[in-house]
């Protein structure tokens, strides 16, 4: 199993919450330079101790996340990190330029030598407000962004596009991937339909902020579609996304945990503006699968025991948390997780990544 | 031999577009495209002697020239009998009828055919039919290389509005055609 660290690269000052988008009337721009840096700070760790990936999102409007261009993140992580893959999950590409977003990955793929993984997802439902982009259109946009993007990697000439949402008259990028025929590409496969769209184009997946019973029964339905369509996925097409923290013993991680206020966690970002989510998902933005991807995420507000046991939270000792890996590895078959540390202050998550990486990642490899 | 078929049918007022296209091909957008134009369609079997004759006899010099498929292959070698009366040729999902390999003869010929051309393939019509846009845009040296999303070999029936408002803007512009005059204004 492979193991990538992810940040969010959240704001670490006092902000509101509770809503979205978020005011910025007590906005920090020395906790904002901070906040990044920390982020920049655990990446490079990440790459000393071996890990395989690092990686960013995008967000918009919010203090959750200071990346809504994660491919200027990714700029400034390529000068860190000099080793691991650097994954962006993702591009939220039906509310961008899929030209643009084509241009950037190629740059990032040709500033690593060939080391970018090119996610493309959806996003959230409220990032269809940000750029003003019909949610109802979110399915269409997204699937003809990916061909496009693919087209403007591997076309050798230049070429125009007449889409159904977008139109390029003539298109030829420069820089190009490194990685022949493009970078790898994961997208989410929460919701059935993303599963048989991913196992129908043979793009890998990836899972992240969901529980580990869900992940396992839209993961089957990805391999029993792939199988359909005469492939089969390997683990590393699978990727699962937790939350963790590591400490010496099970007693001192929870206890850091409890300190931090993870009992109390914060609502996510479809979470904070309801009437916003529900006008999303009333344009047919969740899919036939609506009540499962909207209550997904309400897993995460659970108590601490409660999402260990979901799946949703590593936390304990290297050894605990190895055990609650390998159920990941067991009952899912990812072949990468992909964690986020804890923000329980930045010496003891640096210390957890520390003890992730020397105590649990050269065994996870094992598995 | 076949001879214009169904002019009044697609006739429109304007410039004229001479289409050459198999019978079997599902049906061409010609009323979109006749909105500006006047189309005239000739089904195949025909030959570029054949087609430019019927085309005198209607008393027209110059046009514009479409081929789908293996129409494709006589638009393109009419536009090289008698390029100073092709204005622009249209070649949607041309046969693969490059020239044939080390046919230098031909190729000298594509390389010296000044006439805007616009290579139109589907995104769906698979490895050959890109192949041979590629070629002919490396061969012709005023080419345009179209995708149309989702379309397959039949991309004016499978996508017939994206078609024709590619077509209409390229003949009318040629390869000024790129600039766009959309305009992003959404209120005054």
């Amino acid at each position: 199993m492979k193991a990538a660290l992810f940040s969010i690269v959240p704001y670490v000052g006092q902000a509101e919450h509770g809503t979205w988008p978020v005011p910025a009337r007590i906005y920090s721009s020395e906790v904002a330079g901070r906040s990044m840096e920390m982020a920049l700070e655990q990446y490079e760790l990440a790459d000393q101790l071996g890990f395989d990936w690092v990686t960013l999102a995008e967000h918009h409007f919010a203090p959750l996340s200071l990346t809504p261009n994660p491919m200027v993140m990714a700029g400034a992580v390529t000068q860190r990190v000099r080793r691991a893959k650097i994954a962006l999950l993702g591009a939220t590409i039906p509310i961008l330029n899929p030209v643009r977003v084509a241009e950037e990955f190629a740059m990032l793929d040709t500033l690593t030598g060939g080391r970018v993984v090119a996610g493309m997802l959806r996003g959230t439902a409220n990032e269809y407000v940000t750029y003003d982009v019909n949610p109802a259109e979110s399915w269409g946009r997204f699937e003809e962004a990916m061909a496009l993007i693919i087209r403007a990697w591997t076309e050798p000439l230049p070429f125009g596009w007449q889409g159904r949402h977008y139109r390029f008259r003539t298109v030829s990028i420069w820089p190009r991937p490194v990685q022949e025929p493009h970078p790898p590409i994961y997208m989410s496969a929460s919701s059935p339909e993303a599963g048989e769209f991913a196992a129908r184009h043979r793009v890998s997946i990836g899972f992240a902020f969901t529980t580990l019973p869900l992940a396992s029964g839209a993961a089957r339905h990805y391999r029993e579609r792939a199988a359909a369509c005469g492939w089969q996925p390997a683990p590393d097409d699978v990727l699962y996304r937790v939350t963790a923290h590591v400490a010496d013993s099970d007693e001192q991680a929870l206890e850091e945990l409890r300190a931090s206020g993870a009992d109390t966690p914060r609502r996510g970002f479809s979470g904070s503006n309801r009437p916003l989510d529900d006008a999303v998902a009333g344009a047919g933005y969740y899919g036939r699968d609506a009540a499962n991807q909207r209550g997904r995420i309400a897993a995460h507000t659970r108590p601490i025991a409660e999402r260990i046991e979901q799946g949703a939270l590593l936390a304990g000792s290297p050894d605990t948390v190895l055990g609650q890996a390998r159920r990941i590895r067991d009952e899912l078959g990812a072949g990468i997780l992909e964690v986020v540390f804890s923000p329980v202050g930045r010496e003891r998550t640096l210390r957890a990544i520390e003890l992730f990486g020397t105590g649990v990642l050269p065994r996870l490899r094992e598995l | 031999m076949g001879s214009p078929t169904s002019q009044e049918d697609h006739a429109g007022e304007g410039p004229a577009l001479v289409h050459l296209y198999d019978a079997g091909d599902r049906t061409p957008p010609h009323d979109l495209l006749a909105r500006e134009r006047q189309v005239i369609s000739f089904e195949m079997p025909h030959t570029a002697a054949t087609m430019l004759g019927a085309v005198s006899g209607l008393g027209i010099d110059q046009f514009d020239l479409m081929g789908t498929s293996s129409g494709a292959t006589i638009a393109l070698t009419a536009a090289l009998a008698a390029p100073e009366r092709v204005r622009a040729l249209v070649l949607e999902s041309p046969a693969a009828t490059g020239p044939p390999a080390g046919d230098l003869e031909l190729e000298g010929a594509l390389s010296g055919l000044r006439v805007p051309v616009l290579v139109v393939i589907g995104t769906e019509a698979g490895p050959i039919a890109a192949e041979t846009g590629r070629t002919l845009k490396q061969l012709l040296p005023n080419c345009q290389l179209l995708y149309v999303y989702d379309a397959g070999d039949a991309v004016a029936a499978d996508r017939p509005e994206a078609f024709a408002e590619a077509v209409s803007d390229f003949l009318e512009r040629h390869e000024q055609y790129v600039v766009s005059r959309r305009s992003s204004v959404l209120f005054p």
